[in-house]
């Protein structure tokens, strides 16, 4: 349940990711303060996202070697 | 005479004791009808043998033992071949005629001698198939008895199937009545073999030929043989009593050695099966083997592409927030200018003496528009 929460806020992460990103895009005349504000807030979720992809990516490749070694026997 | 006193000299009893030795050695067949017959109690038989012309009469003794089990109940008139050889009774100097056997003559005799003891045995039910023993599965254990003469051992031998067999062959004569000793003595060794099954056969013959095989004594050992009996004995007509009585009967050796593989066969059979089978769950295993293999193969790439794909994705984005990012902007020398609080995109509305803010990364500069 866990994981499938944290890989929910992954997906979520990268939508608000998105959304910022579409936000910039609309922009005709940038708030700067708001657009810093934006900034840091995606900072923030690109790291979250970073590390948890990281973390995915690990428990991937120990499934992945428990699995190889399973055959091997 | 002085060579004559050089000579044995040899007291009576002693020479007819000679004499016996030589005659025990002329072993004939000697045919005769049956003139005076006698049965005493001591089971031994006195009689005369005499040629049809009446001109030629001979004593004859048959032992007790010899007479039960030649089979032939002797009456007077019957013609029958005898065999055996002379003997003088020392005590009297009578030659008799020891018989060891004695075999009825004809085939009309013979067949009368057969059928009224085919009827007894059978109604004492010796021949009823109730009494027949199955012969066991896969039996490695055969004891045979035949002629080591003639192709019929080899017959049988070359017809066994490789399944293993361990043959204990005991060698008889199987023709004619003077086999019948042969054959009892034979089966009486096997008993007390390690067996089996016992196999007895012989190549195919006269009803003549076959009388050994027609011995009542014959029969009830074979009913009684501890373990089950296959006859593969070749006839012609009357089925041999021994055969009858046999647990198995077949018409020739041949028949008998493939009654011994039948059970071997259909075990060789179902290992086939088996082993079919098997190869089938192997294969079976292997292919869901596979399955598994391509759909693991499978998840790997899709997740490793997706693990790409975000990554890529993140990438992308980290690079657009800092390119979106404004105070980026100020640290490569851009700065913002405003006047009243807004953006100043143009040049258009701005004159002299207006107040402008221009924002850097480090702070922001109020400055007065000269013109």
């Amino acid at each position: 349940m866990a994981a499938k929460k944290q890989q929910s806020e992954f997906k979520h992460h990268l939508e608000e990711i998105a959304d910022i990103l579409k936000w910039f895009d609309e922009q005709e005349e940038l708030d700067v303060e708001q657009a810093l504000e934006k900034i840091g807030k995606a900072s923030g979720l690109i790291k979250a996202s970073k590390k948890r992809l990281a973390e995915i990516e690990n428990e991937f490749k120990e499934i992945k070697k428990e699995v190889e070694s399973d055959k091997l026997l | 005479m002085e060579e004559g006193s050089n000579q044995k000299v040899f007291e009576v009893t002693e020479y007819i004791e000679l004499l016996n030795i030589f005659l025990q050695r002329e072993e004939v067949r000697l045919r005769g009808e049956v003139s005076e017959c006698k049965r005493y109690p001591s089971g031994h038989v006195y009689f005369s043998v005499k040629d049809k012309s009446g001109e030629g009469v001979l004593s004859c003794i048959m032992w007790s033992r010899n007479y039960e089990l030649c089979g032939v109940k002797l009456e007077v008139g019957m013609e029958v071949i005898l065999t055996g050889h002379p003997n003088i009774y020392p005590k009297t100097g009578r030659l008799s005629f020891v018989a060891g056997t004695a075999e009825l003559v004809g085939e009309g005799a013979l067949k009368k001698a057969y059928d009224d003891l085919k009827k007894k045995l059978e109604e004492e039910g010796l021949f009823a198939v109730e009494r027949k023993r199955p012969i066991p599965n896969l039996a490695l254990k055969i004891g045979v008895i035949t002629s080591r003469e003639g192709a019929v051992i080899h017959d049988f031998e070359n017809n066994l199937g490789k399944f293993g067999f361990k043959i204990l062959f005991v060698n008889s004569h199987v023709e004619g009545q003077a086999a019948t000793k042969d054959l009892l003595a034979a089966i009486r060794t096997m008993r007390s073999q390690d067996i089996e099954v016992l196999v007895i056969i012989r190549g195919g013959g006269s009803l003549e030929s076959l009388q050994a095989f027609n011995n009542e004594k014959l029969v009830r050992e074979i009913v009684d043989f501890p373990v089950p009996v296959i006859a593969g004995i070749g006839h012609d007509q009357d089925v041999p009593l021994m055969a009858l009585a046999a647990d198995h009967m077949t018409s020739t050796p041949t028949a008998a050695a493939n009654l011994l593989n039948k059970s071997w066969e259909e075990y060789r059979a179902k290992i086939s099966q088996f082993v079919y089978i098997l190869g089938n769950i192997e294969d079976r295993i292997n292919r869901i083997h596979n399955d598994i293999d391509t759909a693991w193969s499978s998840i790997v790439d899709h997740t490793e592409q997706a693990i790409k794909t975000f990554k890529e994705r993140i990438s992308l984005y980290e690079r657009s927030v800092r390119l979106n990012d404004p105070s980026r902007q100020l640290r490569l020398g851009y700065s913002i200018v405003r006047q009243g609080g807004k953006i100043v995109r143009s040049v258009h509305g701005i004159g002299a003496g207006d107040i402008l803010d221009t924002e850097l990364s480090d702070g922001t500069i109020r400055s007065k528009v000269e013109k």
